[in-house]
């Protein structure tokens, strides 16, 4: 229809009455429900909404379970992660992670990958704050009491085991499942650096049953657990002459 | 202060004579001390005036604006608290950031501040105007905004719930009785 | 509003007898004239005046409150949420809104004419609080009572049109100055239906006082059942007339950041807004008055009540209009109000002419 052909017809007159009409009785409905029974409204700060335990507020950390094997850090999509050294009465000075909740964007990824389950997503939203300062949140202040529905765990599927069909799953621990770590055994220097990084103490420096040409003393090269081993490939990170290196399980 | 005015009084503007008397006036009212007692009776009463009835100008830049949309709807409502959105920078008092700021938004932003009348606040709300949320490294968006204009609440969340927003708010009242700032004679 | 009257007199005399006590306390000899003076008739006469306008407006202005506050809350209500919730039911709002804009920094544009923006706030809010004077509450609580006070009150309610258009035009602002523009010429399209159903009610009760409108009212009938077609025309007029949405294009949000208003802030604004809802409620006072009977009820209670509860279930008209419908655009206010509403009002005038001179009533 070209546009001078357009007209306001009879019909589209009584339509506009009708339309006054209509959304009159819709609203003047919505007065009396609103007014005989409660309106839909929650009157925060003095009523507030029950959230689920996995509701994704601000990430928390059970300090004990700790491992600082910094998967987090390295997940974190906006870097907001850093471990910082903090005192505590049993293991003395160790490190712990430091979360800017400035930056947070509260996806839940650090508890996901956190092998111990120290890390978890609390409920806690109300964290408006009157500075920069008061967001960084040290692993003190991090801190939250634990819940079960607190933490996040999931269960994957191998690739190559879905080939057929539905496949296996396996939980997120799952000790057998994980990407393995492979030593090239010609770079090693057993400077031993791994095996004192390894945050769960994995690694044992094993004698390979040969002896060093010049000290004459057995050369021993870094052997993994495989159970104990979290993937946090600090291991990989610290050795001076890439020796290390992932092998993952698809 | 000369006490003898007629002949400063005859060769001044009118201008000038306003602002010498306006002057005269607000010093004697420091000095005696009248400036302190009346700010101390009204002071309260202007916070609570300003408190509650907050008017944040409607800014939505990104999807932290859909959840400020969600506070003003009924299921938590925003004008329980005085919060009336106004359009106009001129007839608003909280500068209220939500989204990213590109490097292109920049000035706007500021000229939208200054056009602002005081007293005002600004709240960046979400981690994109706090401090870049996941555009901390981007070559276009501004890493917080608090790099150009002074923020006094920071509302973090990726978006922050409407009710994190309000409690923002009700900091911002918490701020704003603290101040308690008497106005007697001042601009 | 003649026991107020002689209240009040009673109560200024006494209070100008104070004064000049306190004048011939002093023992100030040149000054005994004006302690005489000050006792004289005149002026006892002008303070009374003065203290029963005080009176009078004071408490329009806090029906005009209530009105701010009945919309707030009952536009929560149509929205299934609540109002304000700021002190007792909601009703300190206003006052919080009030002190704050008045602690606001006043800010003028600097390429804005200086003069005519402070004019022309100054002209809306002037206009729109004289007019709270010109209608009276019952026929013993009022101000004035003059013979043409309908006409009287049209015209200085049609002197804000005006300000309207020279606020937008002088704040240096393209957006107020189309919004100024569409404000003016929805304004005067929307005045000439109301001019001629008031000729028409006038018509009919052959006086242009209130009380005189009203107590016809009171003897015949309810005008709002012969003068229906004009009750509707007055109706969707007045709303036009308050700028009130589904008309609101001149300040419309999304198309003109405030319209004419943009650049006002701080206590101007404060005032405009406040003239927005005085004008509603003269509007709604004029539909009171005009059509419903004004103060026409039974005794059991005071005249006043009655004319205020009509003209709060007036406004709630209002209200209801404004949660239902989306806001049209100017043209479309302007077709309505020429070509849909003028020929109406001129139906309805000879629909009053037609039954008074067949002496119906």
């Amino acid at each position: 229809m070209r546009i001078e052909d357009m007209r306001y017809t009879k019909a589209d007159h009584l339509r506009a009455t009708g339309y006054i009409f209509k959304s009159m009785k819709v609203t003047f409905k919505n007065l009396v429900r609103a007014t005989v029974n409660r309106p839909c409204t929650i009157l925060y700060p003095w009523e507030k909404l029950v959230y689920p335990d996995n509701y994704r507020g601000r990430p928390g950390i059970v300090l004990d379970k700790c491992i600082a094997c910094a998967r987090c850090v390295k997940i974190c999509p906006n870097q907001c992660i850093e471990m910082v050294p903090i005192e505590t009465p049993e293991l003395g000075k160790v490190k712990r992670p430091q979360i800017n909740v400035a930056r947070c964007m509260m996806c839940g990824y650090c508890a996901e990958e956190c092998p111990t389950n120290a890390m978890m997503v609390t409920p806690e939203f109300e964290l408006a704050a009157y500075n920069r300062a008061d967001m960084m949140f040290d692993p003190i202040k991090l801190q939250h009491p634990h819940k079960p529905g607190y933490e996040v765990n999931y269960s994957f599927a191998l690739i190559s085991e879905m080939k057929g069909g539905a496949a296996k799953t396996y939980a997120k621990n799952d000790p057998e499942m994980h990407d393995t770590i492979v030593l090239d055994g010609v770079k090693c220097i057993s400077c031993q650096r791994c095996a004192k990084t390894c945050p769960t103490g994995s690694i044992e420096m094993a004698e390979t049953g040969e002896l060093n040409p010049k000290t004459k003393k057995p050369i021993k090269w870094p052997k993994f657990d495989n159970a104990k081993c979290v993937v946090c490939e600090q291991c990989v990170e610290v050795c001076p002459k890439d020796a290390l290196s992932i092998k993952e399980v698809l | 202060m000369d006490i003898d005015l007629s002949y400063q009084a005859m060769t001044m503007t009118a201008k000038q004579f306003g602002e010498m008397t306006q002057n005269f006036i607000r010093e004697t009212a420091v000095a005696t001390g009248a400036k302190k007692a009346i700010d101390k009776l009204t002071a309260p009463i202007w916070s609570w005036g300003q408190r509650n009835a907050i008017y944040p100008l409607h800014f939505g830049i990104a999807c932290c604006a859909l959840e400020m949309a969600a506070a003003s709807a009924p299921r938590w409502d925003a004008e329980r608290l005085g919060l009336i959105y106004r359009s106009s920078p001129r007839q608003s008092d909280v500068l209220l950031l939500n989204g990213w700021i590109s490097a292109k938004m920049r000035p706007t932003l500021r000229r939208l501040y200054e056009q602002m009348p005081a007293p005002k606040w600004v709240v960046a709300m979400g981690e994109c105007s706090v401090s870049g949320g996941p555009w901390y490294d981007a070559y276009n968006v501004i890493q917080g905004v608090d790099t150009f204009i002074p923020v006094d609440i920071y509302i973090p969340g990726c978006p922050p719930r409407p009710d994190a927003m309000i409690d923002g708010f009700l900091k911002l009242n918490r701020k704003i009785t603290a101040e308690n700032r008497g106005r007697f004679l001042d601009d | 509003m003649e026991t107020l009257y002689t209240v009040l007199q009673s109560l200024s005399e006494w209070l100008l007898g104070v004064i000049a006590w306190l004048i011939d306390w002093t023992r100030l000899g040149f000054l005994s004239g004006i302690a005489d003076w000050v006792e004289t008739e005149p002026v006892v006469t002008f303070l009374t005046t003065l203290l029963v306008a005080a009176i009078y407006f004071i408490t329009l202005f806090m029906f005009g409150l209530c009105f701010i506050w009945m919309e707030r809350k009952f536009m929560g209500r149509f929205m299934d949420r609540r109002g304000t919730q700021v002190g007792v039911l909601g009703f300190f709002q206003n006052f919080a809104d009030g002190i704050k804009t008045m602690l606001k920094e006043h800010i003028i544009p600097k390429a804005a004419d200086k003069g005519l923006f402070e004019m022309a706030s100054f002209a809306i809010i002037a206009t729109s609080a004289m007019l709270l004077g010109c209608i009276p509450l019952s026929p013993q609580f009022y101000v004035i009572n003059v013979d043409l006070a309908l006409l009287l009150g049209i015209a200085i309610f049609s002197f804000a049109p005006f300000g309207i258009l020279i606020g937008g035009w002088s704040s240096n602002n393209k957006f107020s100055l189309i919004g100024g523009m569409r404000a003016a010429a929805q304004l005067i399209a929307l005045e000439i239906p109301i001019l001629m159903v008031v000729v028409s009610v006038v018509v009919m009760t052959g006086s242009l006082s209130f009380i005189g409108i009203v107590g016809w009212q009171q003897d015949n009938i309810w005008l709002a059942f012969p003068l229906f077609i004009g009750l509707i025309t007055f109706f969707v007029a007045a709303i036009g007339e308050s700028e009130r949405v589904p008309f609101d294009l001149p300040e419309a949000e999304a198309e003109l950041v405030e319209g004419w208003q943009t650049e006002y802030g701080g206590f101007r604004w404060g005032l405009i807004m406040l003239s927005d809802y005085l004008r509603a409620y003269i509007m709604c006072a004029l539909v009171t008055m005009l059509f419903l009977g004004g103060w026409d009820g039974p005794d059991f209670v005071w005249a006043e009540i009655w004319y205020l509860a009509k003209t709060f279930i007036v406004f709630f008209f209002f209200i209801w209009v404004r949660v239902a419908m989306v806001r049209i655009r100017t043209d479309q206010i302007l077709t309505l109000g020429w070509r849909r509403l003028l020929p109406l009002s001129i139906v309805n005038l000879l629909i009053a002419i037609a039954l008074k001179t067949a002496e119906v009533f």
